[in-house]
């Protein structure tokens, strides 16, 4: 492996967990989905680069993470840690899937780079909401088994 | 009350998320694609009505993208995003004659987004993410030839449709923008370039007789272009911008020659149909004398990949359109002109 593009990235501190009511063991209660929940899902994800998750890397922040539930729609922003993170395309392919995998159908999903923080956001961002792309891209073996890596929960 | 599409059938049978729906020439037989890998083709039976007639399952590793019918109705060509076309061919002559794989195209260095045969059947067009055009000149006896490859597109190439007339092979790209080609001096060159569309153009169509062309694109918006000069198709403008109806990308549209109709469908689930009007007081700013007429919200319960209108007519003036949706659905729906 070559040399690393950001060798020295900020670590910042994981949120503590979610704290379980009374009424998320409730049946009849209705649950919509939450941004916590979307920001749950994401932040575990680990970085491709670095022994760390999207988390502790401040790519993923539950600020900018949106969801509405009664709209069927999620809308994810990440932060590359360096603007010419070459890392940002699958960074964000990461992402789509894990929320594709884990949401219900319904749901429709935009995924993009936090304005201003990477020097070729528009051609990622437009690359990751292309489905063709995705599609293809998840049908190459490799990159499917580097993107399950990233998607490996560690405990 | 306006006029709206009545759902004829709901069909299952792929696996996996289908792409792509074109009826044969003969509107007798509809074929789709899928990431399952297969092209399947229904038929509408006396006795069960719309249903599956054969899969043909050998021919590709990965997603079939596009099918496209030969003019004469005998050949289906797939493209796939194993980077290969594989020819089809009708073995008999019955109604669901079995199809046989008869060619496999190499060349393209990647995933093939869509294939075209001319006008007269004897050119067939493939299109891929290496940005390129490949034409082949195809013989009897299956043996395909690359007479010419175009590369002026700068990015992947989504969709190609030939002129129904001429031999004129338009194509859309990730470029944002629709180039016509035809032949000078023996090759093929881009002669016209539409730009105007703000992200990746997915698809297009044309109209009957070839003078105009509807494109659709990740802008949410469909464009009306026109020819202003018959006799060569040298000039075109963009004559209606009809922005406002889809809330997300537009990925394919369909002309229905006889009735004039336009349908779209995208990643908003929704199916919609335009008409023109000349002096219509439905007339929206920039629509150009184009109206929806009717919007099937939640067609599928996913993305609508791909519409193809049967271009037959009912003697009560209904028509059947054919819709392919990441639910792994195809459906045929049936519209009456007003």
């Amino acid at each position: 492996m070559g040399s690393l593009d950001n060798a020295n990235p900020e670590v910042y501190q994981a949120t503590v967990e979610r704290e379980v009511t009374e009424a998320d063991y409730d049946e009849n209660e209705s649950d919509p989905i939450d941004n916590r929940e979307i920001f749950d899902l994401l932040r575990v994800i680990n970085d491709p680069e670095h022994p760390l998750t999207l988390e502790q890397l401040k790519v993923i922040s539950l600020d900018h993470v949106k969801v509405s539930d009664d709209e069927n729609a999620v809308d994810v922003e990440f932060t590359p840690t360096i603007p010419h993170c070459s890392m940002a395309t699958l960074i964000g392919l990461c992402i789509r899937v894990k929320l594709i995998r884990t949401l219900p159908p319904r749901f429709k999903v935009n995924v993009r780079i936090r304005e201003g923080t990477h020097a070729s956001e528009m051609a990622v961002n437009k690359q990751l909401a292309d489905k063709e792309r995705v599609a293809a891209a998840l049908e190459n073996a490799h990159l499917l088994n580097v993107v399950n890596q990233c998607l490996k929960v560690k405990n | 009350m306006g006029p709206e599409l009545k759902q004829v059938a709901s069909l299952s049978g792929h696996y996996e998320r289908v792409w792509c729906v074109q009826w044969n020439p003969s509107g007798t037989i509809l074929a789709s694609t899928s990431s399952d890998k297969s092209v399947r083709l229904w038929v509408n039976t006396p006795d069960k009505g719309w249903t599956h007639g054969d899969a043909l399952e050998q021919g590709h590793t990965r997603t079939v993208r596009f099918a496209s019918w030969s003019p004469d109705g005998r050949r289906i060509a797939s493209g796939s995003f194993d980077s290969m076309i594989c020819v089809w061919e009708a073995q008999g002559e019955g109604m669901i004659a079995d199809f046989e794989c008869v060619a496999q195209l190499e060349g393209h260095e990647n995933e093939i987004k869509c294939t075209a045969w001319s006008p007269n059947g004897q050119l067939l067009a493939s299109c891929s993410r290496d940005k390129s055009v490949w034409i082949w000149e195809a013989d009897e006896d299956a043996e395909f030839e690359c007479v010419g490859v175009l590369t002026y597109h700068t990015q992947d190439v989504k969709f190609i449709k030939w002129h129904p007339e001429e031999e004129i092979l338009g194509s859309a790209s990730y470029d944002d923008t629709v180039r016509l080609h035809r032949e000078d001096d023996d090759d093929f060159e881009c002669y016209v370039t539409l730009t105007g569309h703000e992200s990746t153009v997915w698809a297009f169509d044309w109209n009957k007789d070839g003078t105009q062309i509807a494109t659709v694109s990740d802008d949410k918006t469909l464009r009306i272009w026109k020819c202003t000069d018959k006799r060569n198709y040298d000039e075109w403008r963009c004559v209606a911008i009809l922005s406002g109806f889809f809330t997300r990308a537009i990925y394919s549209v369909s002309w229905h020659h006889e009735l004039n109709l336009i349908a779209a469908a995208g990643a908003d689930d929704s199916i919609q149909i335009f008409a023109y009007e000349e002096g219509s007081t439905k007339i929206t700013e920039d629509g150009g004398g184009w109206y929806r007429l009717a919007n099937q919200a939640h067609a599928h319960d996913m993305d609508v990949n791909g519409v193809c209108w049967n271009q037959h007519v009912s003697e009560t003036g209904e028509a059947l359109l054919a819709s392919a949706g990441d639910d792994a659905l195809v459906k045929i729906w049936s519209f009456k002109n007003p």
